[in-house]
C-alpha cells in the first residue's frame, strides 16, 4: 500500500515537473545573453556580441528559408507539376516571362513580345546573357530548352501547359517565333515555367548531370542541395539583372510547422512557410520576428457535381444548389478558421486578377432562404449529400469542411463526409462523374484568369458542369485580342456563374509566412513563390 | 551451428519474396500515380504516354514479374518523385538514418540492460522508482510531443541547442533523446522484470548456497539467462525502432529513411515504396537473425542442427 502511495507520488511529481517545463516552453523571452565565451560560440546568432565591423568583410548575407516540403531532386524536368520544387528551380533556372507579385507579366529572357499573328507570337531575347557555366544564351538554346519540355515521349509534366505550341522557329539569334495551333493570348503567361537550358553544355553531359549540377541564367547559382536537408545557392556576379543583395540563400526542409516555427523564433532561419494558425500568435508575440500575408490567388470553394451522368441530385436542380450556398456562412469560416486574412470574394476569380468582377456580391448568409429554396426544390424535409475534402492540401482544409457540414446540417442537408490525403482526393477529383456530390476543392489562377475559369467549362476534363454561353464566353476569353472583350466575357461568365451555382465559392486562403526583422524587401507572393532579387539582409 | 546460420540465411529470400507481393499489391491499392505527377489540365494521352514508360499499362502479373526479376539484378525501377533510380535514393538517405538510428539503437540497448539491471538489484529503492516512472511516462508519452517540448526548451528558450536538422554533434542530442525515451523503456522493464523472476528461481539459491558471491550469480548466471529474452525483444524492436524514427525525423527535419518511405507512399512513388520496404525488412529480417543466433549461442537447448 504504502509502496502505491509512494509511486503515485513520484510519477505525479514528474507529470508535474512536465507540465511546468512546458508552461515555460511558450513565449518567455529569451533569456539575457551572458557573458560569458562559452555560451556565446553555442547560442545561435546571439546579437549582443557587437561585431567588430573594422577588420573583416562584413558577413556574407545569407537568407535561410525554411520550406514544408522537400523537393526531391533539383531537375527542371519538375517545373510546371504541382510539386514543391518550383520555388527552389526558379532561383537557379528563368524562362522568357516571369511573374510580378502585383500579378503583372515581366520580361526575363525574352525583352519583348508581340503576335504578329492569331497564331504566331514573337520574342526579343535578351542579349549578353550568360549561363552559370560562362555559355552564351542564345536563340538555340531556347529552342533546345522548348524542344525537351515539349516531347511527346518524355512525357514532361510541363508540356501540359504548352500543349498549344506546334513549332519553336528560331529568326534570328535573339528573336524567336512561336506558331500555335489555335490563337493564343495568354502564351507569355505560359512560358514563364519553361526554363533554358544551355544546350552545348547539356547535349555534353546529358540531362541527369544537370539534375546533380544545375546550370540556368538566375539570379543565384547552385553550390550544393541534398534532398530532404538543404539547398545552398550562391548569388550569381553577373545576372542581367545586376547582382542581387543578397549573397546567398539557404533552403532548409522543415516538415513539421511547430518546428519551423521554433527553428525562426530560435533565430535558425529568416523565412518560415506556411505558418499554421494557431502559431501565428506565437510569431507575433515574439520579438525579431512577425507575419506576413500574401492573399493567394486561389478561390476555395465547394465543386458540386453537376454532370447529368454523375446522377447527383444537384445535376439539373439549380434552386437546390443555389439553397446550399446560402447555408453556408462564408464570412465565419474567413473570420474564424483563417483569422480574416486572405480575401472574401464570392467568385471564381480573386480581387487582384484581371477579369474580376466587381458587381459579383457574395452570396449572404441565410439559413432562413436555404430552407425555404430547399422545399422549393422539392426536399423540404432536407437531404444526405456525399462530400469529399482533402486534409494537409489547403489551410485549415479538415476544419472547413467540419464547420461547413454543421452548417449544412442547420439547414436539414446531411453531409456524409469523406477526408482523404492528397493522394486519395485526387483520385475523386479527376473522376469528374464519380458519385460525391460536394468536393472542397481550390482552384488557382495565379494571375491567369483562364487558369480558373476552365475548370466550368466543357472543354476541361474534369469540369463537373455545362452551360453553351459559358463556353461562348470562355472562347472569346481565352482567344480574343481586345481586353475589354475579354473582361467583358469573364464578367459574363462570372455572372452565369452566380446563376447557375455551380460551385459555392468561399473565399481565397491566406499564405502566412513568419519573416525575421533582418529580413528586408521579401513580399509574399500570391502565387507561392518566392522571389529574392528585391531581399536583403539587414542586421 | 553453421548449419543453423545457412539455414536460416536461406530463408531470407523466401520472405523477402513474401513482403514484396504484399508491398506490390497494396501500393496498387492505393491507385493511379499518374494523377500526381501531371497538371490538372495535362492532356489525357500525356497521361497514357506516362503510364506507358512506368510499365503500368501491363497487366499486374506481368508487372510483378518483370518488378521481381529486376529486382534480383539490383534494379528497383525509377523513382518518380525522385527522378532517379529508387535503389539510389534509397541508399543515398542510409549515412542519415545510420548516424542517428544507430547511435540510439546501440545507446539504447546499452542503456536498457545497464538501467534494468541495477533497477531490479535496488529494488524499492528511490532509484528503482525513478528509473520505473520515468519508462513509463517516457513510453506512454508521444514522440512529437517531447520531440517539440525539448525543441521549445533546448533551443527557442535556453538556446543552447539547434532546433531542427542535420549537423555537428550538437544536432544529435534532441532528436537521439526522444528516440531513447522511446526505446530504452521496453528494454529496461524487460531485463528488470526478468532479473527478478530469475532470482527467485532454484538455481539461485543453489548457487547461493554453495557460496557463490552475489555479483558472481547475477552477472554469471542471471544475467546470462536474463539476456535472452531481452536479445529476442531487441531484434523486433529493429523493426519498431524504424516506425519511432519516423516521427523523431518529421520532428527535427532529419533527412531519414522512415520519413523516405511515408512520403513515397503518399507520392504513390512506386518504386520508391517498394525499394525502401525491401531494404527495411532485409534490416529487420536480419537483425532478427543475428537476435537468434545469439540466442542459440546463449542457450544449448535451441536445436541448431
Amino acid at each position: 500500500m504504502l509502496r502505491n502511495k509512494r509511486w503515485l507520488m513520484i510519477t505525479s511529481l514528474l507529470l508535474v515537473a512536465m507540465l511546468v517545463v512546458t508552461a515555460c516552453g511558450t513565449p518567455a523571452p529569451p533569456p539575457p545573453p551572458e557573458e560569458t565565451p562559452e555560451e556565446a560560440a553555442t547560442a545561435a546568432p546571439a546579437p549582443t556580441t557587437a561585431p567588430e565591423p573594422t577588420e573583416e568583410a562584413a558577413e556574407p548575407k545569407i537568407v535561410r528559408i525554411a520550406t514544408a516540403q522537400a523537393c526531391p531532386a533539383m531537375s527542371v524536368e519538375v517545373s510546371g507539376g504541382m510539386g514543391p520544387c518550383d520555388i527552389q528551380i526558379a532561383q537557379i533556372y528563368e524562362g522568357l516571362t516571369w511573374h510580378h507579385h502585383d500579378g503583372r507579366v515581366l520580361p526575363a529572357l525574352g525583352t519583348e513580345w508581340e503576335m504578329l499573328d492569331d497564331t504566331t507570337w514573337q520574342f526579343k531575347l535578351r542579349e549578353g546573357v550568360k549561363f552559370h557555366n560562362g555559355e552564351d544564351f542564345t536563340a538555340d538554346d531556347l529552342k533546345y530548352s522548348f524542344g525537351i519540355s515539349m516531347d511527346e515521349e518524355r512525357a514532361w509534366p510541363i508540356r501540359g501547359n504548352i500543349v498549344l505550341i506546334d513549332e519553336v522557329e528560331v529568326v534570328d539569334d535573339y528573336t524567336v517565333n512561336f506558331h500555335t495551333s489555335a490563337p493564343w493570348p495568354d502564351l507569355p503567361w505560359f512560358v514563364s515555367d519553361v526554363y533554358a537550358l544551355p544546350k552545348d553544355h547539356t547535349e555534353e553531359v546529358g540531362l541527369e548531370a544537370l539534375i546533380t549540377n544545375p546550370v540556368g541564367t538566375g539570379p543565384f547559382e547552385f553550390v550544393a542541395f541534398v534532398a530532404d536537408d538543404y539547398l545552398e545557392l550562391v548569388a550569381n556576379e553577373d545576372w542581367w539583372g545586376g547582382r542581387v543583395a543578397l549573397d546567398g540563400v539557404m533552403w532548409k526542409v522543415i516538415p513539421e510547422p511547430a518546428t519551423r516555427v521554433a527553428s525562426l523564433q530560435a533565430g535558425e532561419v529568416d523565412i518560415a512557410v506556411q505558418v499554421p494558425l494557431d502559431l501565428i500568435p506565437v510569431v507575433e508575440d515574439e520579438p525579431g520576428i512577425h507575419m506576413d500575408y500574401a492573399a493567394e490567388e486561389l478561390t476555395l470553394q465547394f465543386f458540386l457535381s453537376c454532370r447529368p451522368e454523375g446522377g447527383s441530385v444537384l445535376a439539373d436542380n439549380a434552386t437546390l444548389r443555389k439553397a446550399l450556398d446560402y447555408a453556408i456562412d462564408k464570412d465565419a469560416l474567413w473570420q474564424g478558421l483563417m483569422g480574416g486574412r486572405g480575401a472574401l470574394s464570392g467568385q471564381q476569380l480573386s480581387p487582384t486578377v484581371f477579369g474580376y468582377n466587381p458587381n459579383i456580391e457574395q452570396t449572404p448568409y441565410d439559413p432562413d432562404e436555404a430552407k425555404r429554396l430547399l422545399a422549393e426544390a422539392g426536399y423540404p424535409d432536407g437531404l444526405t449529400l456525399s462530400m469529399v475534402c482533402p486534409v494537409g492540401k489547403y489551410f485549415v482544409d479538415r476544419d472547413v469542411c467540419i464547420a461547413a457540414k454543421d452548417m449544412f446540417a442547420d439547414v436539414g442537408v446531411e453531409i456524409d463526409l469523406t477526408v482523404g490525403e492528397m493522394a486519395i482526393f485526387v483520385e475523386y477529383l479527376v473522376d469528374p462523374v464519380s458519385d460525391v456530390d460536394l468536393l472542397y476543392v481550390g482552384w488557382y489562377s495565379y494571375g491567369n484568369p483562364a487558369q480558373a475559369m476552365q475548370w466550368f467549362s466543357q472543354t476541361q476534363a474534369w469540369s463537373r458542369w455545362g452551360n453553351d454561353e459559358y463556353d461562348e464566353e470562355f472562347l472569346i476569353a481565352k482567344t480574343s485580342m481586345d481586353d475589354d472583350a475579354r473582361e467583358q466575357a469573364y464578367w459574363r461568365m462570372a455572372e452565369i456563374l452566380k446563376e447557375e451555382t455551380p460551385s459555392v465559392f468561399l473565399l481565397q486562403q491566406p499564405a502566412p509566412y513568419g519573416i525575421s526583422d533582418r529580413t528586408e524587401g521579401f513580399v509574399p507572393h500570391p502565387a507561392q513563390q518566392i522571389i529574392l532579387t528585391e531581399t536583403d539582409i539587414v542586421e | 551451428m553453421s548449419r543453423y546460420v545457412i539455414r536460416r540465411l536461406l530463408q531470407i529470400p523466401f520472405a523477402v519474396l513474401g513482403i514484396t507481393l504484399i508491398i506490390f499489391v497494396l501500393i496498387r491499392f492505393r491507385g493511379d500515380p499518374t494523377a500526381l505527377y501531371l497538371p490538372p489540365d495535362a492532356p489525357p494521352e500525356l497521361r497514357e504516354q506516362m503510364r506507358h514508360n512506368l510499365g503500368l499499362d501491363l497487366p499486374l502479373p506481368v508487372q510483378y514479374i518483370r518488378f521481381v526479376s529486376n529486382m534480383v539484378q539490383g534494379d528497383f525501377g525509377m523513382s518518380m518523385w525522385h527522378r532517379q533510380p529508387a535503389l539510389d535514393v534509397v541508399l543515398s538517405y542510409i549515412p542519415a538514418t545510420v548516424q542517428l538510428m544507430g547511435l540510439a539503437l546501440v545507446l539504447g540497448a546499452v542503456l536498457g540492460i545497464v538501467l534494468g539491471l541495477l533497477s531490479a538489484t535496488n529494488k524499492g529503492s528511490p532509484l528503482d522508482m525513478v528509473l520505473v516512472s520515468i519508462s513509463v511516462f517516457g513510453q506512454s508519452m508521444p514522440s512529437f510531443w517531447l520531440g517539440i517540448m525539448l525543441i521549445l526548451l533546448f533551443a527557442v528558450n535556453l538556446r543552447w541547442l539547434p532546433a531542427s536538422g542535420r549537423g555537428g554533434w550538437e544536432h544529435y542530442v534532441l532528436p537521439t533523446f526522444t528516440l531513447l525515451m522511446f526505446l530504452v523503456p521496453p528494454t529496461l522493464l524487460l531485463v528488470r522484470s526478468s532479473v527478478l523472476e530469475l532470482l527467485r528461481e532454484d538455481f539461485v539459491l543453489v548457487a547461493r548456497s554453495k557460496g557463490l558471491a552475489d555479483r558472481a550469480i547475477l552477472y554469471g548466471h542471471v544475467l546470462k539467462n536474463a539476456l535472452r529474452p531481452t536479445i529476442t525483444s531487441l531484434g523486433m524492436q529493429m523493426g519498431r525502432a524504424m516506425g519511432g524514427a519516423v516521427i523523431t525525423e518529421t520532428v527535427f527535419a532529419w533527412p531519414g529513411l522512415g520519413r523516405l518511405s511515408v512520403q513515397a507512399v503518399g507520392n504513390r512513388d512506386m518504386a520508391l515504396v517498394q525499394a525502401s520496404v525491401v531494404i527495411l525488412a532485409v534490416w529487420v529480417i536480419l537483425c532478427n537473425l543475428i537476435a537468434d543466433v545469439a540466442n542459440a549461442s546463449l542457450d544449448p537447448r535451441i536445436q541448431t542442427d
